[in-house]
């Protein structure tokens, strides 16, 4: 019952992604951008859908089991205020920007903002290599959980070959719009499946005030902050939501709105639907600590299916799947979209002698794709990184590099040289506080509580300012061309 | 109003910070008390937003996206 449950919905989730193709015109501001034609609800499924990754189901369940009720305040609600406003500031402007001048990607904007083709290069090194961890939690989420909701009747590696091939197969025939369709329909499913499961397995539980009684009698630090929670920890992983505003994904999905207006109801609603997303899976990692006490570090993460293998096995089990499997791929369609894009039109064709037909655009964007889903899988299955600590990283790193999205939009003095050594910056640091965390899934900056992100965000702002400070300004003429 | 509105946002991103009720077990409304705030705050979040896109919004915008622009030089349409 619950492979056949999954198989229905890939077969319907293919299904709409192969029907957006009667609207393909063939070229490639259609296949990347889907020819600017993006409504207000499918914008907003599309960025919050492409925003909540099996993260969101799975990675905060995992965490509401060792830190209780307060994961939802440290990520979700700080996320409901950074990313609208992110998106009201920098993804509005960065919408009308890329519209004005035909931009496909945000490396563009920022080349010519800045006149600078060592940044094009740079910027393109750290975006998918930031991507690329971010794309493994699907992958990896995927295979872990049609493992465990079929009994391990199907290996890991089976369930993240289907996810990739699912995505690979609508994203070739939809393009953007293909995966901002498929998005929609994804995200409104692992919304009503996210809220099923939470009122069905707490139901079976006795009920929330049962459930809570129970968990103040023999958990009780789960319904505080309390000792969990570092307040210092809690106050710099403020800063962690501000890399919606440097995914190449999100920035993709910004310049697809047909009009500055479709973002209104995005503000708006986005907040609404992260309380809607997060609440589920961290009650139900609360409960799940109760009935499964001991588990360690990344074992968490499967506490969800674990909860449904006792509660509502069977048809639930298959719909959580389907819900997880939606969760993975309305992310993972964006994001390797998102790079086929980059690699088609950062390099390719920004580096190619000859110029290249309609055909030949999307093409090399397809083939992208597949070689993107190709490597992550690769390397899904050598992979041992819980999912939560690949989030976080990632994470880490774009919120780092947000000061030169400021910059190139508002920043009149900002120059080439400072945007470079900002990325510079987010590298070292990033690097240096990455080895320093491996293996260590509470790692804060020397034991202090300070999230790594607090710091690199710190030294990249200034390096961001200095040297623009000490360096040649772009001319007045140049400035014109982006700030108004 | 968009100086008082984004002021609003600020009083929420410290409001966020709720230690004074750090170490507290009550429930509010059938829920744990900083699981309640937190949602709560999210609304209000949600209608500072509403009040953004209605009182504060950047309709300039949508007219700079179609200012005629012939030096681009972007690859869209240079190759």
């Amino acid at each position: 019952m619950t492979l056949a449950i999954i198989a229905v919905y890939m077969v319907l989730v293919i299904a709409i992604g192969a029907s957006s193709n009667r609207l393909f015109t063939r070229t490639g501001e259609d296949y990347f951008l889907a020819t600017r034609s993006i409504g207000p609800f499918v914008l907003l499924m599309s960025l919050f859908g492409t925003n909540m990754t099996a993260f969101a189901l799975l990675g905060s369940s995992g965490e509401a089991y060792h830190a209780g009720i307060g994961v939802f305040g440290l990520m979700a609600a700080i996320s409901a205020l950074v990313i609208p406003t992110t998106f009201f500031v920098v993804g509005t402007r960065a919408w009308a920007i890329g519209k004005r001048f035909a931009y496909r990607t945000q490396i563009q904007f920022f080349r010519d903002r800045w006149g600078s083709e060592p940044l094009n290069l740079l910027l393109f090194v750290v975006l998918v290599g930031l991507v690329l961890p971010y794309l493994l939690i699907g992958v990896m989420a995927g295979g872990i959980t049609l493992s465990q909701v079929t009994n391990n009747l199907v290996p890991q590696w089976v369930g993240g070959l289907v996810i990739c091939l699912v995505v690979l197969t609508y994203v070739t025939f939809g393009g953007l719009r293909g995966t901002a369709w498929v998005n929609t329909f994804q995200t409104l499913v692992f919304m009503v499946l996210g809220a099923a499961t939470v009122i069905v397995i707490i139901g079976r539980m006795g009920g929330l005030e049962a459930l809570l009684a129970r968990a103040a009698e023999e958990q009780p630090q789960l319904l505080v902050r309390g000792d969990l929670h570092s307040k210092l920890r809690w106050i710099t992983y403020s800063f962690i939501p501000l890399s919606a505003g440097m995914f190449p994904h999100m920035f993709m999905h910004w310049l697809s709105a047909k009009k500055v207006e479709n973002f209104r109801l995005t503000l708006v609603a986005y907040p609404l639907c992260i309380a809607a997303v997060w609440l589920p899976p961290v009650l139900l990692g609360v409960a799940g600590h109760l009935d499964f006490p001991g588990l360690i570090g990344g074992q968490s993460n499967g506490i969800l299916v674990q909860l449904i293998g006792q509660y509502a096995p069977g048809v639930l089990a298959g719909l959580l799947g389907a819900g997880v499997f939606a969760a993975v791929m309305s992310s993972l369609d964006s994001q390797v979209l998102s790079l086929g894009t980059m690699f088609t039109e950062d390099i390719v064709r920004r580096y190619r002698r000859k110029a290249m037909t309609e055909a030949q655009v999307i093409l090399s964007g397809r083939l992208f794709v597949a070689a993107i889903l190709a490597l992550v899988y690769g390397i899904s299955l050598v992979s041992q990184r819980s999912i939560f600590d690949l989030a976080t990283w990632s994470f880490t790193g774009f919120a780092s590099l947000f000061p030169i999205a400021v910059g190139a939009i508002f920043w009149r003095r900002s120059t080439k040289e400072g945007a470079i050594a900002c990325v510079l910056t987010v590298m070292v640091l990033w690097s240096y506080f990455f080895y320093q965390g491996w293996g260590n899934r509470a790692y804060t900056v020397g034991d202090t509580g300070i999230m790594p992100v607090a710091i690199i965000l710190l030294a990249s702002s200034t390096a961001m300012i200095v040297v623009s400070l000490v360096t040649r300004p772009p001319s007045d003429e140049d400035i014109a061309r982006f700030i108004s | 109003m968009k100086r008082w509105l984004f002021g609003a946002l600020a009083l929420l991103f410290v409001l966020h910070n709720d230690f004074w009720q750090w170490h507290d077990p009550r429930l509010a409304l059938g829920l744990p008390i900083g699981l309640t705030y937190h949602l709560i705050w999210v609304v209000a979040v949600s209608v500072v937003m509403f009040l953004l896109v209605t009182k504060a919004w950047p309709s300039h915008l949508e007219t700079d996206s179609s200012q005629p622009d012939d030096d681009s030089g972007q690859q869209s349409s240079d190759s």
